[in-house]
């Protein structure tokens, strides 16, 4: 159930090209917040723009970026988490603390001022990707702390001892022996990570910063909720309007399906 | 301990040399608003920039507020004017209520659910993965958004959306160290000794738990701190998140690092307390 | 003598009648005020405080948009608006009971224009840059000397506020309708009734008729919505058009027309970090002005603004009465006419993308802040207008302060959509803006000399009008500034906001106005009745 729908919701955005009739960000100047009709299936937001196609596209960018994001921190956290890990001592203790410092910077400051850093004219989807790796480096530490706490079970773990009883080198027993059982923390770490971006993205879109105004993405579809608050109180008179707000809970959902089912797995 | 504490200080004093660093060198530091002024004349303009030019100096401002500690100054906010420690003085007791209302709310729910769990089997885990499922799945500004909206933008408003932001992820949590306990092989054999359920529970799956609920009770209090931002923010509860917003969009330096210093502080120490169980009985071992 | 104590005990009377029946004002501002001391306001949530509790010696009427006397009861300029000189209102009183007369008002005019205050009233003083002679004539009487001559001079004392000479600091030692009581950072501002203004009634009744005005600091602005629709907040200032939908049928009023312009400019410096033929468009008139052909400016009124806002056709709205140039003609908009004016001056379409003479692509980068809802969708409709050109455009949004580094202090950016918010109706009040020299010059800061002959032009109107003494001359001058900014396009002027705000019912005497404050200019004239009365209780 979960898969069909993610992969329901990685389909319509990968044939966005294909089902939306106009283009994600022409005005149709003459039909400013219409009802869902033929022409426009979702309605036209209050710029009178076709909101079922910003909807697949802002789709798109959020399930391209957020996984692509969750990789980041993952990647970061794997190389910091496993080597502190298995070097263990100041090592460990080191990674430790960076994580902590990372987990306490006013990192939001940052991504307020980034597009400031970026060059004005670089194309939106770059834009888009250094923001979303950049959230993704900084967050690295929360996984971190998971593979460090996992790597200090397993250095201790029955089968290590006995390896390096056995005489075998460093690199073959990280190799051969901790990486192989890291793995399936990195995987269920990965899926967690993927609804947090995208719950990022949202939160950040509703705070005013992260993706700007013409491309869209789940965020910045949701401060359309903002702009006609009063909707909120009578949800049935304009539900197109919540369709967006509706998608970003079903996948976040889904995906927290997938993680805790290995997660699950990965505990036993 | 005494190292373990030492680290949590150090972390919290780097971190805070850090912050300052980041906002210093963050676009639009050296400029203010009120250059802007078409009425102010040019001497006044270069005053201004030159004011903003001696509050950007690093080194002397570490000074400053390295001997602020000493002295208990904690200086001024260059944005509202007013002594860092009467407005964290003023702002601390709505966070305060926001952050602990809602990790009483989000403990006693989880718990709650996660020992519902574990008695009533399938229907109560299915609750639990339902209601965690659902809280995890929205956005905390728009839930404080939906708060809002019908009619409460008040402290308690801002506490139940922590609580609802913090309760899945606690409610997993306890859900799986239950379930782990649970298969363990002694749980087992009391079992079949015939104890009755609720000591089984309380003496064989609870109390083996302890240190792990320890540690996430310093998680959980990170995770109310960072979902209050956003609340306050949205909810436009005069916190310290929202100061710390503030202070961010006024590239406040001072400000913000008096900011960051609590906000580390109370995380930092908090996981210390929390891993300080743990490693008493490590080193009893 | 007993005629007196009846006159005084029904004047008491009187005073806690009133101090009884006005009730308690609620409404809300957005920003923290950065001070209470009203000589070193610089910011909009001060100058409101200052509004309401500071006495001013000639106070301009929001209605009319004429000065009129307040503590001074009379005035003449003399030597073509060198001097004035000032007589006072006798029997005055302090707050603290302590008397106001000249020395007040001459030391409140050397504290103010101190440069080591940084004060914008202060430097809006100092004419010739020299700060302005002030000295005691009589009891009641001084005079002002400038070095230069101001005309219009009187318009700088509306917002000079007279402090005591004994108590320059404390602000509950005040001459205005309101004393600052309480102030809770992020929270409110609580201000009570001033028991000792001045000011009576046309039945000798004291003013002002409420007791007290309590001020929420409300960033959120559905959350001041909300309160209003309660009944918690009697009045939202500055309401957008999205709010103003909102209480359609529920107090929204749309004044009309404000003092403020919205607007795009080019980066038009020559020493700017940009690639050459970049800077060679946007110095060019043609491509100016073709953009100006190009935008919508009725779409942005219609759909960003809601029909809020008019389309402007120069830099200064005809909201303020007197100055704006009226001849100018509505906005012209012809794509065709734009195309045809940019192929003429050797740009060319293909394949739906403009190329310049040289054969470079068309785009730029149009920044403006972000959050602010209506600019962010003002630069999306450009975009699309400019767009049927051919000319490719990236929107950026910046928080404020990264943008007013960019167009302050690095100039690096391509072009800017902000706005003007002018504070004072005189044109003498925008040197900053128009003269070339000038570090707040939007398109062209801080001039060694002139970089083009029309800002030259410019220049040399605009200190010709400063140094004229007859208003009808200094107009025409100023026309002619105005003129010259729509001919070359120097910004494209997009439109005008409406001044928009909602009162509640139970609000009595509001007579709103464009000008800021909008409906508190008669503060001490409104009162509560009814519901709105109740629920202040």
């Amino acid at each position: 159930m979960a898969w069909a729908v993610v992969l329901a919701i990685v389909a319509a955005a990968l044939l966005a090209g294909f089902l939306a009739r106009a283009p994600h960000d022409h005005q149709f100047r003459e039909a400013i917040g219409e009802r869902p009709s033929a022409a426009f299936p979702l309605g036209t937001d209050d710029l009178g723009r076709d909101r079922f196609s910003r909807l697949l596209y802002g789709t798109r960018v959020s399930l391209l970026l957020a996984p692509a994001a969750a990789a980041a921190s993952v990647i970061a956290a794997a190389l910091l988490g496993t080597l502190g890990g298995f070097l263990g001592g100041r090592w460990e203790r080191a990674v430790a603390a960076a994580a902590d410092l990372t987990l306490s910077l006013p990192w939001l400051f940052l991504l307020l001022a980034l597009r400031a850093v970026l060059p004005l004219n670089a194309a939106p989807w770059l834009v888009l990707m250094v923001t979303f790796g950049i959230l993704g480096l900084l967050g690295w530490a929360a996984p971190a702390r998971v593979v460090l706490a996992g790597i200090r079970e397993i250095r201790n773990a029955d089968f290590m001892l006995a390896a390096r009883a056995r005489g075998v080198s460093s690199w073959r027993l990280f190799a051969a022996h901790l990486i192989p059982n890291v793995w399936p923390i990195l995987l269920a770490q990965f899926l967690i990570s993927i609804p947090a971006y995208i719950l990022a993205e949202a939160n950040l879109g509703m705070l005013g910063l992260g993706v700007s105004e013409s491309t869209p993405s789940w965020g910045n579809l949701l401060r359309e909720l903002e702009n006609q608050p009063d909707l909120l109180l009578r949800p049935a008179e304009r539900w197109e309007v919540f369709v967006p707000v509706a998608v970003l809970i079903l996948a976040v959902a889904a995906f927290h399906i997938l993680a805790g089912r290995d997660r699950v797995e990965v505990s036993r | 301990m005494a190292s373990l504490f030492a680290r949590a200080f150090l972390t919290v004093l780097l971190g805070a040399i850090l912050s300052g660093t980041l906002v210093r060198f963050a676009p639009g530091f050296d400029t203010d608003t009120r250059q802007l002024d078409v009425r102010l004349s040019e001497s006044a303009i270069e005053a201004l920039k030159a004011e903003r030019q001696r509050e950007g100096e690093l080194g002397t401002y570490y000074v400053r507020f390295l001997s602020g500690y000493v002295t208990g100054d904690l200086g001024e906010s260059s944005l509202l004017n007013q002594p860092v420690k009467r407005l964290i003085a003023e702002r601390f007791a709505p966070t305060f209520t926001a952050v602990s209302g809602g990790l009483v709310m989000a403990w006693i729910a989880a718990a709650a659910l996660a020992v519902l769990a574990h008695f009533f089997g399938a229907p109560a885990r299915g609750l639990l993965t339902a209601a965690s499922g659902v809280f995890l799945s929205i956005p905390v500004a728009v839930l404080a958004f939906v708060f809002l909206l019908h009619g409460n933008g008040s402290v308690q408003a801002a506490a139940l959306v922590v609580g609802c932001a913090v309760f899945p992820k606690l409610a997993q949590y306890l859900h799986q160290l239950f379930t782990r306990a649970r298969s363990a092989p002694h749980v087992m054999t009391a079992h079949a000794r015939g104890l009755s359920p609720a000591v089984v529970f309380l003496r064989h799956v609870m109390a083996p738990c302890l240190p792990e609920i320890a540690a996430l009770a310093g998680v959980s209090l990170a995770f109310a701190m960072s979902a209050a931002i956003p609340a306050e923010v949205v909810l436009d509860i005069p916190g310290l998140g929202q100061l710390a917003w503030q202070a961010a969009l006024g590239r406040d330096l001072n400000l913000l690092v008096q900011l960051t210093m609590l906000i580390t502080a109370v995380v930092v120490f908090a996981n210390a307390l929390a891993e300080w169980p743990s490693l008493r009985r490590r080193g009893a071992q | 003598m007993n005629k007196r104590l009846v006159l005084l005990l029904a004047a008491l009377a009187s005073a806690l009648g009133a101090a009884d029946s006005g009730g308690q004002l609620r409404f809300a501002i957005q920003a923290e005020p950065r001070t209470f001391d009203p000589h070193l306001v610089n910011e909009d949530a001060s100058g409101m405080v200052r509004f309401l509790t500071a006495g001013v010696l000639i106070r301009l009427n929001r209605q009319t948009q004429k000065p009129e006397p307040e503590l001074a009861q009379s005035w003449k300029v003399g030597q073509g608006g060198r001097t004035i000189t000032l007589q006072l209102r006798e029997n005055i009183t302090f707050s603290n009971g302590s008397p106001f007369t000249a020395e007040d008002a001459v030391f409140s005019i050397q504290r103010v224009s101190d440069p080591k205050n940084l004060s914008p009233v202060g430097d809006s003083l100092r004419a010739g840059g020299q700060p302005p002679q002030a000295k005691v004539t009589g009891k009641y009487s001084l005079s002002v000397r400038f070095a230069a001559a101001v005309p219009n001079c009187e318009r700088l004392f509306d917002d000079l506020a007279m402090v005591s000479a004994l108590a320059p600091a404390d602000p509950r030692v005040a001459l205005g309708p309101f004393l600052v009581k309480e102030y809770k950072a992020g929270s409110h501002l609580l201000l009570e009734r001033n028991p000792r203004y001045w000011k009576k009634d046309a039945q000798g009744k004291a003013l002002p008729y409420l007791a007290s005005i309590r001020v929420e600091i409300q960033r959120n602005r559905d959350m001041e919505m909300l309160k209003f629709r309660r009944g918690e907040l009697h009045l939202i200032q500055n309401l957008d058009p999205d709010g103003f939908s909102r209480l359609q049928n529920a107090g929204a009023e749309d004044l009309g027309v404000s003092l403020n312009l919205e607007m795009v400019w080019f980066n038009q410096a020559p020493q700017a970090a940009l690639p050459a033929y970049k800077k060679a468009w946007f110095q060019s008139r043609e491509f100016r002005q073709a953009v100006s052909e190009a935008v919508n400016r009725d779409d942005i009124a219609r759909i960003v603004f809601k029909g809020h806002a008019t389309p402007a056709p120069g830099p200064v709205s005809p909201g303020n009465q007197f100055w704006s140039l009226k001849s100018l003609p509505p906005p012209f908009r012809s794509p065709q006419a734009a195309l045809a004016r940019l192929r003429k001056a050797g740009f060319s379409l293909r394949g739906g993308q403009l190329y310049d003479p040289t054969g470079q692509p068309v785009e730029f980068s149009i920044i403006t802040n972000a959050g602010n809802k209506s600019r962010e969708r003002m630069a999306s409709l450009v975009r699309q207008d400019l767009g049927a050109l051919g000319m490719r455009v990236n929107v950026v949004t910046l928080d404020f302060p990264s943008l007013i580094e960019r167009i302050s202090k690095t100039g690096q950016y391509e072009a800017c959509l902000l706005g003007f918010v002018y504070n004072d109706l005189d044109p003498n009040s925008q040197m900053n803006i128009w003269l070339s020299s000038s570090g707040t010059h939007p398109w062209n800061p801080g001039q060694k000399k002139p970089a083009t002959p029309w800002e030259a032009e410019i220049d040399r109107l605009i200190v010709a009008q400063a140094a004229e003494p007859d208003p009808i001359k200094r107009k025409a001058t100023f026309d002619r500034v105005q003129q010259i900014v729509v001919d070359q396009a120097a910004v494209t002027c997009l439109v005008y906001k409406n001044a928009l705000l909602a009162v509640q019912p139970g609000v009595k005497n509001v007579k709103p106005v464009v000008l800021p404050p909008n409906a508190l200019w008669n503060v001490e004239r409104l009162y509560l009745e009814g519901d709105a009365l109740r629920a202040s209780r």
